[in-house]
C-alpha cells in the first residue's frame, strides 16, 4: 500500500489560556501527524480538549508553544493575514451549527465557497456530491436539519481544500439525518480526496475514521487504528 | 463579495422599519436642501443682473458744504429769491440767522444752525448749483454718475406710501414694469406688485389716497428696494400695507408727504460694489463729499437679499449635514446589529478565508440603497416644493425672478454625497467590528458582553424594584442605541426649546420696547420750537459725546472702549495709528432726551417696574438706559462727564431704565435746550393728536418743517403681525422635529424589539402579558429623553446668548432671551407624545414575536 504523505504535523504542541483566574492547560504535549487522504476522529468526553486540538491544528487558535507544520512550514508563525490567506486556500470548516446565509438559495450558499477556489465551475459537481441536486434553489428555511447540514459540507468542500475540519457535524441531528451526514463526508473523502478530521463525542462515529485520536484532559492517551472503517449506517449511535 | 451583498440586499425586506427610517431620514435632509437652493438659484441668478440692468444705486452722499466760507451773503440772498422763495416762514426765519452769520467767526452752537440750513437748502435744491461746480472733479475722480433723488413718505390710516416722481429720464435707480406701464398723465400711479396682490388690485382700477383718486396703470418694482423698507421709522416691511409709487411730477407736487431728497450716486464699472465701511473710508478725505449715512438703509434695501440668500445656503448646508449626521447614527446602530446577528456566519465565512474587507463592504447595502432612493426621491420633491418657496421669497423681496432650470449639483449633493459619507462611516465601523478572530466570533455567548456603563447600572439600581432594574439595564446594555436615542432628543429639544425662545424673545423685545409708548405718533422737526403744549409730550433730542466718568469717591476715568461697543462707526477708520480712531474710541455718543418732569405719554421705569421719571429734581440730574450702565459700567449715583463744542457738562445718574434700545439718556428739557438754543425748545414730540395718524391732515407749513413721523401703534401691529406670520414657520419647525424624533425613535425600537426576540419570546412562555412586556423591554428610554429635552434648555440658551451677544455687538441693541417654564413643558410634551407614538406603533411587532423562538438554540 502506498504511504500516504504527511500534510499536517503537530510537534510538541501546549496549549494554555487563563480562565477566571485559573491557568487552564488545554493541551500538553502533542505530537502528531495527520496523512493525506486520511478520515480521522478525534474522539473523547466533554472538556477533554478535542475542540482546542482542533482549533490549533485548523490555524483557528495558536498554541502557547510547539510547532503545526502544513507541507513543512509551521503555521503557528503565521500572522493573522497569512492564516486567512493559508485557510481559503487550503482549508474547510463545518460545524454543529450550520451558519448558513438564510437569504440565498443553496447553490448561491455553496457558491458563497466556490469563491474561494481557484475554480468555479465544479459547484453542481459539489451538491450532486452530497445528494442536494434536487434542492438547488431553496432556502434554508425549506431545508431540514440534515440537508442544511449537507449544504454547509457542499460549501466548505467547493473550494476543494486539502482538509476538512467537521466540529460535532452531527451534535444537533437525529441518528438517521447524522448518518446521511456521515455518509456525504465519507463520499467526498472518497470521491474528492479530501483529508477529514473529525471532532465527536460520540464513540460510533469513530468507526468510520482510519485513525481514531482518543483525547483526555490535553492529552492524546490513545491511538486506534481501524483496519476497515465501518459504513456509516452500521455504527453504534450514542 | 457580490453573494455576500445579494444576501444583505435580500435581507433587507425584513428590516423595513430601518429602512424607511434612513430613507425618510435623507428625503428630509435632501428634499429641504433642493427646495431651498432651487428656490434661492431662480432669485440670484436675476438679482445680480437686475441690479445692473436698472442701474441700481451703490451709496448716497451728502456735499461737503462750509457752511461758513462756501456762501456769500448775495448767493444766499439769490436762493431766497429762487430756490427758497417758497420755503415756512419759520424756516426762512433760520436761512435770514444764517444770512447775518456769515464772516462772523467763533459763533456759538452754530453747528445746530447749520444742520438745519444743511436740511433745508437739501430738501430745496439750494445747494445744487454749488455742488455742481464741486462734482465735475469729484464724478471723474471716483467714476460714478450722480443725481438728487426726491421722495415722498406719508401715512394714511394704516397705509404707508413712498411717492417717487418719474420723468422717463432715469438713468439710475430705472424702475423695473412688471405689468402694465409706468405713468404718464396726472393722477396715474404705478403700485408694488406685492401690494396689489395683497389689496386684490387690478390695472386700471381706482385708488384714493386722502382726498385724491388715482389710477392704477402698473405694477412696478422699485429697484433699489429690493428690500422694501421705505422708512426707517417702520422698519417692518409689511406687503399689504407698504407701497411705493411712480407718478408724474405734478401728481408728485400735489401728493401730501414728508419729502426727503438726497444725492444717489452709481459707479460707472458696475460690477464694483463696496460695503458701507469701505465706501465710508473712500470718502472720509474727500473735500467736496462725505458718505450720507442713509447709505447704510439704501444698501440694506438692495444688499438684504444677498445676505438673506447666503443665510438660507447655509442653513439648507447645516440642516442637510445635521440630518445626515443622524442618519449616520441610525447606520451605524444597524449596521452594528447586523454583524452581532451575524456572527456566527461571520465566524465561518472567516474561518473559509473570507476577509474582513470583503465581508464589510457587503454590509453597504443600507448607505446604498438609503442614499440612492432616498436622495432621488428627495431631489425630486426638494423641485416640486420650490416653487411655493419661490414665491414666498419673492412676495418679500420685490425682484423677478428667473425660469427653473434643473441644477445637477443638488441631485448630486442629495445622491452622492450621503452615499459616499453614509458608506464611508458604515464601511468603517464594520471594518472595525470584524476585526475579531473567527474563533471569537464563533464562541457562544462572544456577543453577550456587558459595558462599564451597564456594570454601574446594576449595581446602583440593585436595591430597585425588578421591573426598573431590568429597564435600565435593557437601556444601558447598548451605548450605541442610547446615545442615539439621547442625541435625537438632544437635537429635537434644542429645535423646540430654539423656536419657544424665539417667539418669547420676539414677544418680549416688543413689549420692553413699547413698554411705556402710550401715545400714537412721534414727530420730529428740523428745527427747534418754541410753542408750548398742554396735550403733547415735548423733547429736545441732541446727540452728545460721553467721554468721562466721576465715580461716588471722587475717582475720574475715561471712557474707553476699545474693546467694548462704539456705536460711532462712521469714525472708526482702518489704520491703527490714525489718531482720530483713538480719540474715537474714548467717546460714546449718547442720544440726550431733554424731557419735562410731568409727562403724559412716556414713563420710564427700571427693572423692578419702579417710575424714574420723579427722580429727575435738579438740572445735572440723568436717567440712562441698561445698554449705557453696562458697556462703561456706571450706576447710581456716578456722575457723568459729556463734551459738546468743547465744553463739558456734567450730569449725576438717578436712575437707570430698563431698556434695551441705543443708548439713551433722558434729563430736564428745559435745561438741556438751553445749552445749544436761546430758550426751553424742543426738536420732536410724542402725540395722540389724530391729524398726525394721516399726513394729508397736517397743514402745509408745519408738514414742511417736520421730519418724520413715526407711528407707534403702526410700528407695534406690524412687528406683531410679522412675528404671527412667522408663527407658522414656528410651528412648522416645531411639527419637523417631532416627527424627526418619532422616527428616530420608531428605529431604535425596531432594533430593540428584533435584538430581544428571544427575552421577549421567554417573557410570553413564562406568562407575561404583552402590555407588560411592552412596558419593561419598549419604555426604556423615557429618563433619557426627558434629561436629554432638559438638557438642551440651557444649552439652547447659552447658545442664543452667544450668537446675540455676536449680532449685536455693533448695533444699539440688546435682546432678552427668556424661557417660560409653560413653554418648556409644552416643548417636553410634544417631544413625549412623538416618543410614546413610536412605542405604540412598535408594539405591533412586539406582538408578532412567537413563543417558539425561546425553544431556539442560538
Amino acid at each position: 500500500m502506498e504511504e500516504k504523505k504527511t500534510i499536517l504535523k503537530l510537534e510538541n504542541v501546549y496549549k494554555t489560556y487563563m480562565q477566571g483566574g485559573t491557568k487552564t492547560h488545554a493541551l500538553n504535549n502533542i505530537d502528531l501527524d495527520i496523512k493525506s487522504g486520511e478520515i480521522v476522529v478525534i474522539l473523547g468526553p466533554s472538556g477533554a480538549g478535542k475542540t482546542t486540538l482542533l482549533n490549533v491544528l485548523s490555524g483557528l487558535d495558536s498554541p502557547t508553544s510547539g510547532r503545526i507544520l502544513f507541507d513543512g512550514k509551521d503555521i503557528a508563525k503565521y500572522s493573522q493575514m497569512k492564516l486567512t490567506k493559508f485557510r481559503k486556500e487550503n482549508l474547510g470548516f463545518i460545524f454543529q451549527t450550520y451558519n448558513l446565509l438564510e437569504h440565498l438559495n443553496v447553490k448561491e450558499n455553496v457558491m458563497v465557497g466556490a469563491k474561494l477556489g481557484k475554480s468555479k465551475d465544479n459547484v453542481d459537481e459539489i451538491i450532486e456530491v452530497v445528494g442536494l441536486s434536487n434542492h438547488k434553489k431553496k432556502y434554508m428555511h425549506e431545508l431540514s436539519g440534515g440537508e442544511q447540514q449537507r449544504v454547509s459540507i457542499a460549501r466548505a468542500l467547493a473550494k476543494k481544500p486539502s482538509i476538512m475540519f467537521a466540529d460535532e457535524p452531527t451534535g444537533a441531528l437525529d441518528e438517521k439525518t447524522g448518518k446521511i451526514v456521515l455518509r456525504t463526508l465519507i463520499e467526498a473523502n472518497e470521491k474528492l480526496g479530501t483529508t477529514m478530521i473529525i471532532v465527536t463525542h460520540n464513540p460510533g462515529i469513530a468507526k468510520i475514521g482510519d485513525r481514531v485520536l482518543h483525547v483526555n484532559s490535553g492529552v492524546i492517551d490513545k491511538e486506534i487504528i481501524n483496519e476497515t472503517r465501518m459504513a456509516p449506517e452500521e455504527i453504534p449511535w450514542g | 463579495m457580490g453573494l455576500l451583498f445579494l444576501n444583505a440586499f435580500k435581507g433587507l425586506k425584513f428590516k423595513k422599519v430601518q429602512m424607511i427610517g434612513i430613507i425618510f431620514c435623507i428625503i428630509l435632509s435632501t428634499s429641504i436642501y433642493t427646495a431651498m437652493n432651487t428656490a434661492l438659484d431662480r432669485m440670484e441668478d436675476r438679482y445680480h443682473n437686475y441690479l445692473k440692468e436698472q442701474n441700481v444705486e451703490d451709496f448716497s452722499f451728502i456735499p461737503k458744504i462750509d457752511y461758513a466760507k462756501d456762501y456769500t451773503k448775495e448767493e444766499i440772498e439769490e436762493l431766497k429769491k429762487n430756490e427758497l422763495k417758497d420755503i415756512p416762514a419759520q424756516q426762512m426765519n433760520l436761512v435770514n440767522q444764517y444770512q447775518m452769520t456769515i464772516g462772523i467767526e467763533n459763533i456759538p452752537n452754530i453747528d445746530n444752525l447749520y444742520k438745519a440750513i444743511e436740511y433745508i437748502f437739501n430738501n430745496n435744491g439750494a445747494n445744487d448749483k454749488k455742488l455742481e461746480g464741486k462734482m465735475a472733479e469729484t464724478k471723474q475722480k471716483y467714476d460714478f454718475n450722480y443725481t438728487k433723488e426726491t421722495v415722498k413718505v406719508s401715512t394714511h390710516d394704516k397705509y404707508l406710501y413712498k411717492s417717487i416722481p418719474y420723468t422717463g429720464s432715469e438713468t439710475i435707480n430705472v424702475p423695473y414694469v412688471v405689468e402694465g406701464r409706468l405713468p404718464e398723465k396726472d393722477n396715474e400711479i404705478t403700485v408694488l406688485p406685492a401690494f396689489a396682490n395683497k389689496n386684490d388690485i387690478k390695472l386700471n382700477d381706482k385708488y384714493t389716497i386722502g382726498e385724491t383718486e388715482y389710477t392704477i396703470v402698473g405694477f412696478v418694482n422699485s429697484p433699489n428696494h429690493i428690500f422694501p423698507l421705505i422708512s426707517i421709522n417702520r422698519p417692518m416691511y409689511n406687503e399689504k400695507t407698504d407701497n411705493i409709487m411712480y407718478m408724474n411730477e405734478a401728481t408728485f407736487e400735489a401728493f401730501s408727504g414728508v419729502k426727503e431728497s438726497s444725492y444717489i450716486a452709481a459707479f460707472n464699472d458696475r460690477e464694483k460694489t463696496m460695503e458701507f465701511e469701505t465706501l465710508g473710508d473712500l470718502f472720509m478725505n474727500d473735500e467736496n463729499i462725505s458718505l450720507n449715512p442713509l447709505t447704510a438703509l439704501k444698501l440694506l434695501r438692495v444688499n438684504s437679499l444677498e445676505a438673506e440668500i447666503a443665510t438660507s445656503r447655509l442653513f439648507s448646508e447645516y440642516f442637510l449635514y445635521l440630518l445626515l449626521g443622524i442618519s449616520i447614527f441610525v447606520i451605524i446602530v444597524i449596521t452594528k446589529k447586523r454583524i452581532e446577528d451575524e456572527r456566527l456566519q461571520i465566524g465561518v465565512l472567516k474561518s473559509l478565508g473570507y476577509k474582513s474587507l470583503s465581508i464589510a463592504v457587503s454590509y453597504l447595502v443600507y448607505p446604498i440603497i438609503g442614499s440612492l432612493i432616498g436622495g432621488v426621491i428627495g431631489y425630486g420633491i426638494g423641485v416640486l416644493a420650490h416653487e411655493p418657496l419661490t414665491n414666498m421669497y419673492v412676495s418679500y423681496f420685490n425682484l423677478p425672478i428667473e425660469g427653473f432650470k434643473i441644477n445637477l449639483t443638488y441631485l448630486f449633493n442629495s445622491t452622492i454625497l450621503p452615499l459616499i459619507l453614509l458608506s464611508v462611516l458604515a464601511f468603517l465601523i464594520a471594518i472595525f467590528m470584524l476585526r475579531k478572530k473567527p474563533l471569537q466570533l464563533l464562541k457562544e455567548g462572544s456577543n453577550l458582553k456587558v459595558n462599564l456603563l451597564s456594570r454601574f447600572v446594576t449595581f446602583v439600581t440593585r436595591k430597585f424594584p425588578f421591573k426598573t432594574r431590568f429597564k435600565l439595564s435593557l437601556a444601558s446594555r447598548s451605548l450605541g442605541k442610547l446615545a442615539i436615542v439621547t442625541l435625537t432628543s438632544f437635537c429635537t429639544g434644542l429645535l423646540i426649546v430654539l423656536v419657544l425662545i424665539g417667539m418669547n424673545m420676539f414677544e418680549s423685545m416688543i413689549s420692553k420696547t413699547f413698554d411705556g409708548l402710550d401715545f400714537k405718533n412721534s414727530v420730529s422737526y428740523q428745527a427747534a420750537r418754541t410753542d408750548t403744549s398742554e396735550v403733547d409730550d415735548l423733547i429736545y433730542n441732541t446727540s452728545i459725546d460721553l467721554i468721562k466718568v466721576k465715580r461716588e469717591n471722587g475717582t475720574i476715568e475715561e471712557v474707553d472702549l476699545n474693546k467694548k461697543q462704539n456705536n460711532n462707526r462712521m469714525m472708526m477708520k482702518k489704520s491703527e495709528n490714525n489718531e482720530e480712531e483713538k480719540e474715537a474710541i474714548k467717546k460714546m455718543s449718547v442720544t440726550m432726551n431733554g424731557i419735562d418732569t410731568v409727562t403724559h405719554y412716556i414713563t420710564i421705569k427700571d427693572k423692578e417696574g419702579n417710575d424714574l421719571l420723579g427722580k429727575l429734581k435738579d438740572e445735572n440730574d440723568i436717567i440712562i438706559n441698561k445698554n449705557i450702565s453696562e458697556i462703561i459700567n456706571v450706576t447710581t449715583g456716578d456722575t457723568l462727564i459729556f463734551e459738546n463744542a468743547d465744553k463739558e457738562y456734567e450730569f449725576t445718574i438717578v436712575g437707570i431704565q430698563d431698556s434695551f434700545m441705543g443708548n439713551q439718556a433722558y434729563c430736564m428739557r428745559n435745561y438741556i435746550s438751553t445749552l445749544f438754543e436761546d430758550t426751553v425748545s424742543y426738536n420732536a414730540k410724542y402725540t395722540s393728536d389724530p391729524k398726525y395718524d394721516n399726513m394729508s391732515n397736517i397743514p402745509e407749513d408745519e408738514m414742511n418743517a417736520i421730519t418724520s413721523v413715526f407711528s407707534i401703534g403702526d410700528l407695534k401691529d406690524n412687528m406683531g403681525n410679522q412675528f404671527e406670520s412667522s408663527n407658522g414657520a414656528i410651528y412648522f419647525v416645531i411639527a419637523f422635529a417631532s416627527v424627526l424624533a418619532l422616527v428616530i425613535i420608531l428605529v431604535i425600537a425596531n432594533i430593540i424589539v428584533e435584538e430581544n426576540k428571544k427575552t421577549i419570546s421567554l417573557m410570553k412562555v413564562m406568562g407575561y402579558k404583552n402590555k407588560v412586556i411592552s412596558q419593561i423591554v419598549l419604555n426604556i428610554y423615557t429618563p433619557f429623553v426627558v434629561i436629554a429635552y432638559l438638557l438642551s434648555i440651557p444649552a439652547m440658551k447659552a447658545i442664543l446668548t452667544e450668537i446675540v451677544k455676536a449680532l449685536t455687538k455693533d448695533m444699539e441693541l440688546a435682546i432678552p432671551i427668556e424661557f417660560s417654564i409653560i413653554k418648556a413643558l409644552a416643548g417636553l410634551v410634544g417631544l413625549l407624545v412623538a416618543y410614546y407614538f413610536a412605542i405604540f406603533i412598535s408594539r405591533k411587532s412586539l406582538d408578532k414575536i412567537p413563543l417558539s423562538i425561546a425553544l431556539k438554540r442560538e
